[in-house]
């Protein structure tokens, strides 16, 4: 018996050292989350969907509005709607240290509407059982729990995407969570995404019943959660027309009601819909890379404007 | 609890140290830190049916002992028929409901007649044909004479129980396991090393063969309208080796597991795409059902013996009964006829014994007429595993309607190399390993201890890097 549990700790030993090996070279390269969830815990955040992921560059806030750090923790529509669990993991990304900090609150009608259920196996929230429900510990780097749990393509492409970086279709999540997408910008290319893209959101629009009130109520506990550390800014990235017709379909009076809550919660909403043709989209729902570094100088001078006007 | 779960990885060193070390003073701490243990990995999934275990247990458990006391055989007849109504009732219930109401409002309907059925909401509950055969299989036993009922409840609440096969099998006859429970188990090093390595191999089966190949045969068979003929018949071999990688590989894990704790279970798959034809086909796959079926559904009907006649009607029966058992869908029954189509040859020519050793048993190679007879039997193997994976009998005929196509003599849209090199070493492997009782067993017994080590590194790291992520076995659902 003692020889069998020798053997068996010392085989074990050298198996699991050599997956933590392999664990330990997860990195930005390794998926569009994996980097945002191994990161430590930041002061000031920008929340919100794969728009805001990919549209709002942190240094460009930083050198712009004179913020310090500010990190990008916006995720995808599926995973990161308004909602207990992205709550939940926003408040564990949070160090509450500090107080003047910066906290950039993206929304679109998708982040805050209700789940249409149509069958029995059906989840009301269905980022519940996605990666941003799971993932307990978001602040661990390697974050072994997201990498067993979560990670959907096989462990080799740890390696293999490393190898990959920069080439067409890949991710790369950079140090301030900011998310780096490679992808062909030919104008072909561009035109076959955006016309899927906009298919596929409008297939998407019957799954869903308008505003729910859960998602709201939990937009709002983001607002005072971030409120009581620092200057909050709820922000509309633009998308094209085409899109924006869907998303007055799904919520028509949108801009309308954010424009409510920033008058109850003192806070300021940053509409920039109505700048939309000033940018390139990469499928007319994402920002190319050099539109959300233009974006973000603008959404900074913005913000920087309406502080000053405040002070 | 999953077999490739981390729970099951936490689950199993603790019961093991547990059994070991604790409780190893006596049997019965033992069996009964089984059957808890058995309790926790079953409850896992759901706790509420861990009652129908339970009352299945303490039914049969009862009915064993006072079928030892009565000699009245009227009496022991009903004892009997308690038994297999509750256990088979169970099974109806959980599993036939719905089928049967939905088949009758359809019948009813063909003649003009609608009528508003009363389904019900059910959940199967996991593995419950498995351990209604085992109980079912202990009481038939005690009817017959052929073992003696056991008075001791917590081994039979363990033998019912025993997790490492509750919920997919092998299907083990009391004979064979229950007096297992009433010795004193001795840790045997070589023992546990050989269940250790089995272990390995079931997990290779089933994460790097089995879920690899589902992903595939998933996207072809869930979109195979748009696919050509050839991409098609991809779809129907891959199933075919998700399937022997899922099930085999589960069976693999279970008997490895028994043997860390001192249990032999019984052999349940013997490289069955190996066979020459499909007589031989069944007798290396799911051997646990197939004797099962043959024992206590196929020698009462009269087996081979009587006319001709008899013989098919009881091959039919049996092949239908056995497809029904696998879910209560009108494609497994379709498989399970049509599984007696292939035998029927061989059994109206007296051939249906002929290869009783395994393929090229002298020889690394097979013969050109057993490469043939191989092929033909596997390919007809992967023609009836369409309907056990078509989600009803119009798809799965469209499917195989699809395939008779001029397409299907050029490339396949999907070719995922990876899938194609892992099958190929697979095959290889189980080929190697063909005359053992799982492929790897003695595989690499003539190399030294550091190459074997690395071996099974390798093949640990191999799951470790290409494992798709975690998925229910296959026969859970049955």
């Amino acid at each position: 018996m003692k020889r069998f549990i020798i053997h068996t700790i010392l085989f074990l030993v050298v198996l699991i050292a050599s997956f933590l090996f392999v664990f330990s070279m997860a990195d930005g390269t390794t998926d569009a989350f994996y980097g945002k969830l191994s990161s430590p815990k930041q002061t000031s955040l920008i929340v919100g969907s794969s728009r805001a992921s990919q549209g709002v560059h942190p240094n460009i806030i930083d050198s712009v509005y004179g913020s310090k750090g500010i990190y990008n923790y916006g995720f995808t529509i599926s995973a990161s709607p308004y909602g207990k669990a992205y709550y939940k993991s926003i408040s564990s990304k949070l160090k509450r240290d500090y107080k003047k900090n910066v906290f950039i609150i993206c929304v679109t009608p998708w982040s805050l509407a209700e789940n249409k259920l149509t069958n029995k196996n059906e989840i009301e929230y269905p980022e519940d059982a996605d990666f941003i429900g799971k993932t307990n510990f978001v602040n661990i780097n390697p974050n072994i729990e997201y990498l067993l749990e979560s990670f959907i393509p096989k462990n080799e492409a740890i390696i293999r995407n490393k190898n990959r970086k920069g080439m067409y279709q890949t991710f790369y999540v950079q140090d301030n969570g900011w998310l780096e997408v490679t992808i062909e910008s030919d104008m072909i290319s561009r035109e076959f995404r955006t016309k899927n893209k906009i298919e596929s959101y409008r297939k998407r629009l019957v799954k869903y019943n308008g505003i729910s009130e859960y998602r709201f109520d939990y937009l709002i506990k983001t607002i005072n959660l971030f409120k009581e550390q620092g200057d909050v800014y709820l922000v509309r990235i633009p998308v094209i027309e085409a899109m924006l017709e869907i998303e007055n379909e799904l919520i028509p009076d949108f801009d309308k009601k954010m424009n409510t809550v920033a008058t109850d919660y003192q806070i300021p909403y940053i509409n920039m819909m109505p700048f939309k043709d000033a940018y390139e989209y990469t499928d007319g729902n994402h920002l190319t890379v050099d539109s959300g570094k233009k974006f973000s100088l603008d959404l900074a001078i913005q913000m920087k404007k309406l502080k000053s006007n405040n002070n | 609890m999953l077999f490739n779960s981390l729970d099951f990885a936490v689950f199993l060193p603790i019961v093991f140290v547990l059994y070991w070390f604790v409780v190893n003073k006596q049997i019965k701490y033992q069996n009964l830190l089984i059957v808890m243990a058995s309790y926790v990995f079953y409850g896992w999934w759901d706790w509420r049916f861990l009652s129908l275990i339970l009352f299945s247990t303490l039914v049969d458990y009862t009915i064993g002992l006072a079928l030892s006391k009565q000699r009245d055989l009227g009496k022991r007849k009903l004892l009997l028929w308690v038994s297999v109504i509750v256990n088979l009732g169970f099974l109806g219930f959980f599993k036939y409901y719905n089928f049967f109401i939905d088949n009758f409002v359809q019948a009813f309907s063909f003649f003009g007649r609608d009528i508003q059925p009363n389904t019900l909401n059910i959940i199967l509950p996991v593995g419950i044909s498995f351990y209604t055969f085992q109980t079912l299989s202990y009481t038939i036993d005690v009817y017959k004479r052929q073992l003696e009922p056991t008075k001791d409840f917590i081994s039979f609440a363990a033998f019912v129980s025993f997790f490492p096969q509750l919920v997919a099998g092998p299907i083990e006859r009391a004979s064979n396991l229950l007096p297992q429970f009433y010795v004193r188990r001795q840790f045997n090093y070589n023992k546990a090393v050989d269940g250790l390595r089995q272990i390995l191999w079931g997990l290779f089966k089933k994460v790097i063969i089995a879920d690899n190949c589902a992903n595939v045969a998933n996207t072809i068979f869930n979109g195979y309208e748009t696919y050509s003929a050839s991409t098609l018949a991809l779809g129907a071999v891959f199933f075919a080796f998700q399937i022997y990688g899922d099930f085999s590989g589960y069976s693999d894990i279970a008997i490895g597991t028994s043997r860390l704790f001192g249990f032999d279970l019984k052999q349940n798959f013997a490289t069955p795409y190996f066979s020459r034809d499909m007589a031989e086909f069944w007798r290396r796959w799911h051997i646990s059902l197939s004797t099962w079926f043959r024992d206590y559904v196929y020698i009462p009907l009269g087996g081979s013996r009587g006319s001709k006649w008899n013989q098919v009607r009881n091959v039919f029966i049996i092949f239908i009964v056995s497809g029904f058992w696998h879910g209560a869908n009108w494609t497994f029954i379709i498989w399970g006829a049509l599984n007696a189509l292939y035998f029927l040859p061989l059994l109206l020519r007296n051939k249906n014994r002929m290869h009783t050793n395994v393929v090229a048993q002298y020889t690394i190679f097979p013969n050109l007429t057993e490469l043939l007879q191989m092929l033909i039997t596997f390919g007809l193997t992967v023609l009836a595993w369409v309907f056990f994976r078509a989600e009803n009998v119009s798809m799965a005929i469209d499917f195989i309607s699809k395939i008779a196509n001029s397409s299907l003599f050029t490339l396949p849209q999907i070719r995922p190399t990876d899938v194609f090199v892992f099958l190929l070493i697979f095959v290889l492997i189980e080929w190697a390993g063909r005359r053992n009782l799982y492929a790897i067993e003695r595989l690499w017994y003539g190399y030294p201890k550091f190459i074997r080590l690395f071996i099974y590194y390798t093949i640990a790291m191999i799951i470790f890097f290409y494992g798709g992520k975690t998925q229910e076995f296959i026969y859970f659902q049955f």
